[in-house]
């Protein structure tokens, strides 16, 4: 996966933290969707420090104090971060071949080969981790040769053909106007129900996740038109429901986990916990002496779940 | 549930170029979960010893903080004996801008310098404030005894 570690491994290394700063401090990718900078002058892209806002105030870089109004695009940055990106995989392409050139003839200098530029052909061919790469005409990754002549042509095609479709604007008109966020504490829950049917977002469900939706469609929305090419509606809502799914998906998964399997994998843990316990309580009643150790662990007990690995208590727990 | 691309390069970055010390390797079938192993910082009581934690990344992350405790039990002021861990960046302090290999260098960061006045594991804190050389000793016997 592209990512700016790409760069250890070729001539000049350091171009891994060039390019550190030219990717998203929260998602890891390139700024290039609608980048934001705050006052400290930190950038994001605008929907992860949107998204980043509606739970904290801070800069997740320096925690100094960030407000949603405060935030500015930072278009010479966005345009830098295009040109790098148009010219980033010829120029790691190239620093790599140059790296692999470089090894090969300090090999071939060891062992006093006479005809090194014949020799370093064949040695190409050879070497099966060397192979002769080239840049896809389509999608202009590096790949290697083999592969662009085989299926990688008729994949790029298709892919690029459909996303151009769907970007078409004819059938559908790009929206202008940015949504604004109500102040939901004096929104009854109606109100709020009425404002995502109003956008086309499901209305079901706790005032909590009816807020978080409107937010993350806020996110989604108000960001897409920060984008020089921004997306149609359509495409906003099925982002939506993908949205939904993870949120379902998530509570049913640690339904089944909990309930089903952990405690048949573990009730013989937990019958133990459950009779240590019981032992220690017993000891407590008696005399005053652990007064100390009962203040612990009440304090503790609330934090105990690790979400998902909420067994291991347990574990820890008989070996003590 | 797709996993989110960063969660990816983060798991291929501390595969390919782990921090010295510290390993974390996913869980084939369920890759928001990882086993870590941590060795102690030299030049402390931990020394010598390889501590297993696990990891679990919430399906908001990188907005929530990952979840992370020990199994080995330790010795320390700030480790209960259930392996919950105090520390700030795991709780307010988190900022997604942070990773897990930067959380785990704080844990380690943590095992050189034990605050006995924050403390989680009350009795622990207490004899580190009382009687330090003693508590530097228990923490060397906890070490030998569950971490080699």
């Amino acid at each position: 996966m592209e990512d700016s570690t790409d760069f250890l491994a070729t001539k000049i290394p350091s171009l891994e933290k060039f390019e550190d700063n030219l990717r998203c401090p929260i998602c890891r990718e390139l700024l290039l969707r609608a980048p934001k900078i705050t006052e400290c002058g930190h950038t994001f892209c605008g929907e992860c420090i949107d998204r980043h806002l509606n739970n904290e105030t801070r800069c997740p870089l320096c925690r100094l104090e960030v407000q949603r109004a405060q935030l500015r695009a930072n278009k010479s940055l966005e345009s830098a971060v295009e040109e790098w990106k148009l010219n980033r995989d010829k120029l790691l392409h190239q620093l790599t071949l140059e790296q692999n050139s470089n090894t090969r003839e300090h090999k071939d200098d060891n062992e006093k080969h006479e005809h090194t530029g014949v020799l370093n052909n064949v040695e190409i061919q050879h070497n099966p981790n060397v192979k002769t790469m080239s840049v896809c005409p389509i999608c202009s990754k590096t790949l290697p040769i083999s592969e662009i002549q085989g299926s990688h042509i008729d994949t790029c095609l298709q892919t690029n053909s459909s996303r151009s479709k769907r970007k078409r604007p004819f059938f559908e008109p790009i929206p202008t106007k940015k949504l604004s966020l109500p102040f939901f504490a004096t929104l009854s829950d109606a109100k709020i129900r009425i404002l995502l049917a109003e956008n086309g977002l499901i209305s079901k469900g706790s005032r909590a996740k009816l807020i978080q939706r409107f937010q993350e469609y806020f996110t989604l929305y108000n960001n897409n038109l920060d984008l020089k090419t921004p997306e149609p509606v359509s495409n906003l809502r099925k982002k939506m429901s993908l949205w939904e799914k993870t949120q379902n998906n998530n509570t049913n998964d640690l339904k089944e986990l909990d309930a089903k399997e952990w405690t048949s994998q573990h009730q013989t843990q937990f019958d133990e916990l459950i009779t240590s316990a019981k032992k220690t309580a017993e000891k407590k009643n008696t005399p005053e002496k652990n007064s100390e150790n009962v203040i612990n662990l009440t304090q503790t007990e609330p934090q105990t779940k690790l979400k998902n690995g909420e067994v291991s208590e347990s574990d820890n727990e008989s070996e003590i | 549930m797709a996993l989110p691309k960063r969660i990816i390069k983060e798991t291929e970055r501390l595969v390919t170029d782990p921090v010295s010390g510290i390993i974390a390797t996913p869980h084939e079938e369920n890759l928001r979960y990882f086993d870590v192993s941590l060795e102690g910082p030299p030049g402390t009581p931990y020394e010598g010893g390889v501590f297993k934690l696990e990891l679990f990344l919430p399906e908001d992350y990188p907005m929530t903080a990952p979840r992370l405790r020990f199994l080995t039990r330790i010795y320390h002021p700030n480790i209960d004996r259930l392996g919950r861990i105090c520390l700030d960046v795991l709780k307010d302090h988190w900022s997604p801008a942070m990773q897990i290999r930067t959380i785990l260098l704080s844990v380690q960061a943590l095992l050189s310098s034990p605050n006995p006045d924050d403390p989680l594991a009350n009795d622990v804190a207490a004899i580190w404030k009382e009687n330090e050389p003693l508590a530097v000793q228990t923490a060397k016997e906890w070490t030998e005894k569950y971490a080699m």
